[in-house]
């Protein structure tokens, strides 16, 4: 029976404003020698500054970078993950103290290692080397497997979806029009007024 | 830190909404406060990340052991866990969390500024249906109360005439925004099914007000504000306070109990401080305890001597008792119908612009429901900023990637709603909080341990939200997921009670104006003091309450009674 970790909690949204979204504690009674080894309970929150070093080596960063790109491809205007630092965000998590990014990077860089295996399997080649299509085959093999190789997939695609969205170009490409500075509450176009009309007579109301 | 005066009049324990509000009203009411808080000074003006976005914070600004509620919160030093302060739970009790800050102003930093009147009927429950306690005071007495909170900290609203749900008078409601895209199609939804909706009150600028500026309409009002267009007591009411001239602020210093003289009376307070470690006592003439419900129950229960055994206020075992928390559930659905709705700035104010009120009085009075008492429903949704639950869109059940990806993830992002109920708990004598016999601080004060059992007609009115909730998202097509269990006690962190406020000495801890029986000295301003918990958010009341007592304070000082 696979043990997959439970990343729930960071998929489930917290809604600010509302406490009983905000994920519950792993521990409620912290002794006065616990140190955090992240950023701690009073970081600096308008000049953050990295509190861990970065672990990834250059091979790695490399792999995740084509690895992204293979998952959301450039497209349009919007740039492909590697074009906009996404080894950078990957080094950041993975290094990162806590639980639930230790966990990830078990996972991850054990996953990195199984794409290798499997296109090396398939063409002989570690997976960087492949062309873009023998690239998207070595991950369609990874993802038949059952197992380490779909859980390592399914986890590495929310990362990487996750951090390209929140990216500054990447919150504009998934359309998001918000975090501006306003003299009043934006309100609705009544073109998106109409098309609201429209779906909800199509729904009886 | 602090200065070493004498005496003050007052200390006012506790730098939130309660010790905020006290402070502001007796300081400039020419009264000397020495306001003691727990934890560090703290300016939202220069502190808060207005603009920041995801991308310039650790991890995308995800939650951790340290951020709870992810990087930006402006809670500081804190959340479920407070390093060094831990709280316990009664083995066999149901699950209980308490969430602290330790910063100047408290938890009215990062609360969800959502600001509603308790009604006549929250203040007389016993009377309507024989269930809980009623307070010692009616509406109209609080009323002059929440007209001059209102006026003073400005909140949104528009006047409806709903049951229970009592209109501000003319001229105080600040202009509500209009509905999202979101809001407008579940409105209809919501008519439907019999309620009303109405404009949501909080406590956000959108006018400006008392030299304070009018909302930016962009940012999560959890981070705070440094354009001071939301209520936190740091920066609506202690800069006018200190102004007066009148106000020492002393931080960092965590207040474990009320220092007593050998006739009863309160002398001062006794604090560490939390940089140092050193052990300290003020003196003042009169206290006010605003450190937040079960902090105020705590410093109570650990103000033994020999008159009170057990704790300040607790000769009739009254304090720690009857500690309640909303009933705040939330269901998430995806509604296939809001694709279509091009991208549009969903921000607004930080809050839900809309909320609906309890609806079903009539039903429940002929006994047509199971459970006693209602709740309000909040609505959420729409494009807000991003974070890396962007990634949880497309789940395992779908394994596309590549251009697939993208678009089925564009496609989805904007088309979640989020249902979120806030219900009434009857008081039962199973919630309730007590000084646990073996476990410390990190300064050797006992700890609270906490025994929780939500009574049968919350368990009911969690299932009748499922119901309702489910019932609006298949009017809208929406497709839900499994939906969350019943919610844990303590994780709406409006966690009220422990000192309730009574008619006479022999079933409460205070009078009407938060006086506590024992020691006529020692106020109680904070949520420890409710003697019920509506289905509407506690601060606005907390505000109106230490308003009001800040002013029989005062009274009683000019007619020597203090």
């Amino acid at each position: 029976m696979r043990d997959a970790p439970d990343h729930s909690e960071e998929l489930r949204e917290i809604l600010p404003g509302v406490g009983s979204t905000i994920p519950r504690p792993r521990q409620v009674r912290l002794a006065a020698g616990d140190i955090s080894t992240g950023y701690g309970t009073d970081p600096n929150l308008m000049t953050p500054t990295p509190t861990w070093p970065g672990a990834l080596t250059i091979y790695e960063r490399r792999f995740v970078s084509a690895l992204s790109d293979v998952i959301l491809p450039s497209e349009g205007d919007d740039p492909a993950p590697s074009e906009i630092g996404i080894d950078n965000f990957f080094d950041e998590w993975l290094s990162a103290p806590y639980q639930s990014q230790v966990a990830d990077r078990r996972t991850i860089l054990a996953g990195l290692d199984l794409l290798n295996e499997v296109s090396n399997a398939l063409f002989n080649a570690e997976f960087m080397h492949l062309s873009r299509r023998r690239k998207r085959r070595a991950v369609d093999a990874l993802v038949k497997e059952e197992g380490d190789g779909l859980d390592f997939f399914v986890r590495f695609r929310a990362l990487v979806v996750g951090a390209y969205f929140t990216s500054d170009v990447g919150m504009r490409a998934l359309g998001y029009r918000g975090n501006v500075p306003l003299r009043g509450p934006p309100g609705v176009s009544n073109a998106a007024k109409r098309i609201i009309d429209r779906e909800l007579r199509k729904l009886g109301l | 830190m602090v200065p070493g005066r004498k005496e003050f009049d007052v200390i006012v324990v506790g730098s939130g909404a309660a010790g905020g509000m006290a402070a502001y009203d007796l300081a400039l009411a020419g009264v000397s406060v020495l306001m003691l808080e727990a934890g560090r000074d703290y300016d939202p003006q220069v502190e808060t990340p207005m603009f920041h976005t995801p991308a310039s914070a650790p991890l995308r600004g995800s939650n951790t052991a340290d951020k709870v509620a992810g990087y930006f919160d402006a809670t500081i030093d804190g959340g479920w866990a407070v390093p060094g302060e831990p709280y316990t739970v009664a083995d066999g009790s149901e699950p209980f969390i308490w969430w602290r800050s330790r910063m100047l102003g408290g938890r009215t930093n990062h609360w969800g500024r959502v600001s509603l009147r308790f009604g006549p009927y929250d203040f007389k429950p016993r009377s309507r249906d024989g269930l809980g306690v009623d307070w010692p005071i009616t509406y109209d007495d609080l009323a002059p109360w929440y007209d001059k909170v209102e006026r003073l900290i400005g909140v949104t609203g528009a006047a409806h005439g709903i049951e229970n749900t009592p209109d501000s008078p003319n001229g105080i409601f600040l202009p509500p925004p209009p509905p999202r895209a979101h809001e407008i199609f579940l409105s209809r939804a919501f008519t439907k099914m019999g309620m009303r909706i109405a404009a949501m009150r909080a406590a956000i600028l959108t006018k400006p007000l008392n030299g304070r500026a009018e909302c930016l309409y962009a940012t999560q009002c959890t981070r705070g504000c440094s354009s001071r267009s939301n209520f936190q007591s740091t920066t609506v009411l202690l800069p006018d306070a200190r102004s007066s001239g009148n106000l020492t602020i002393g931080c960092n210093a965590v207040v474990h109990q009320i220092d007593l003289d050998k006739s009863g009376r309160a002398i001062g307070v006794s604090f560490f401080d939390r940089v140092t470690g050193e052990s300290r006592s003020v003196r003042g003439k009169a206290i006010v305890l605003a450190a937040g419900a079960l902090s105020s129950t705590r410093i109570l229960l650990n103000s033994k001597g020999a008159l009170f055994p057990n704790g300040i206020g607790n000769s009739y075992g009254f304090v720690g008792k009857y500690i309640m928390d909303s009933v705040e559930y939330t269901m998430r659905a995806q509604v296939p119908a809001l694709e279509k709705v091009p991208p549009q700035n969903d921000d607004g104010m930080f809050t839900p612009h809309i909320y609906m009120p309890w609806w079903l009085y009539r039903e429940q009075a002929a006994g047509e429901l199971d459970f006693p008492r209602g709740y309000h429903i909040e609505p959420r949704g729409g494009r807000r900023l991003p974070s890396m639950a962007v990634g949880g869109y497309v789940d395992k059940t779908n394994l596309v990637y590549g251009r697939a990806l993208r678009a089925e993830t564009r496609r989805k992002y904007g088309s979640y709603v989020f249902l979120t109920g806030e219900g009434e708990m009857i008081p039962n004598e199973q919630c309730y909080c007590e000084l646990d016999p073996s476990v410390t601080d990190r300064w050797g004060i006992p700890v609270l341990r906490f025994h929780w059992r939500w009574g049968e007609a919350e368990v009911r009115q969690w299932r009748h939200m499922k119901q309702i909730f489910g019932e609006v998202f298949r009017l809208i097509g929406g497709k839900v997921g499994a939906p969350d269990p019943m919610p844990t006690g303590g994780s709406s962190i409006h966690e009220v009670g422990g000192a309730r406020m009574g008619f006479s000495a022999n079933d409460s801890v205070t009078d009407a104006f938060g006086r506590c029986w024992d020691v006529n000295n020692v106020f109680i301003f904070d949520a420890a003091v409710f003697a019920s918990q509506p289905d509407k958010n506690p601060t606005l009341t907390i505000l109106a309450l230490a308003s009001r007592g800040a002013a029989r304070m005062i009274e009683l000082s000019k007619q020597g009674g203090l």
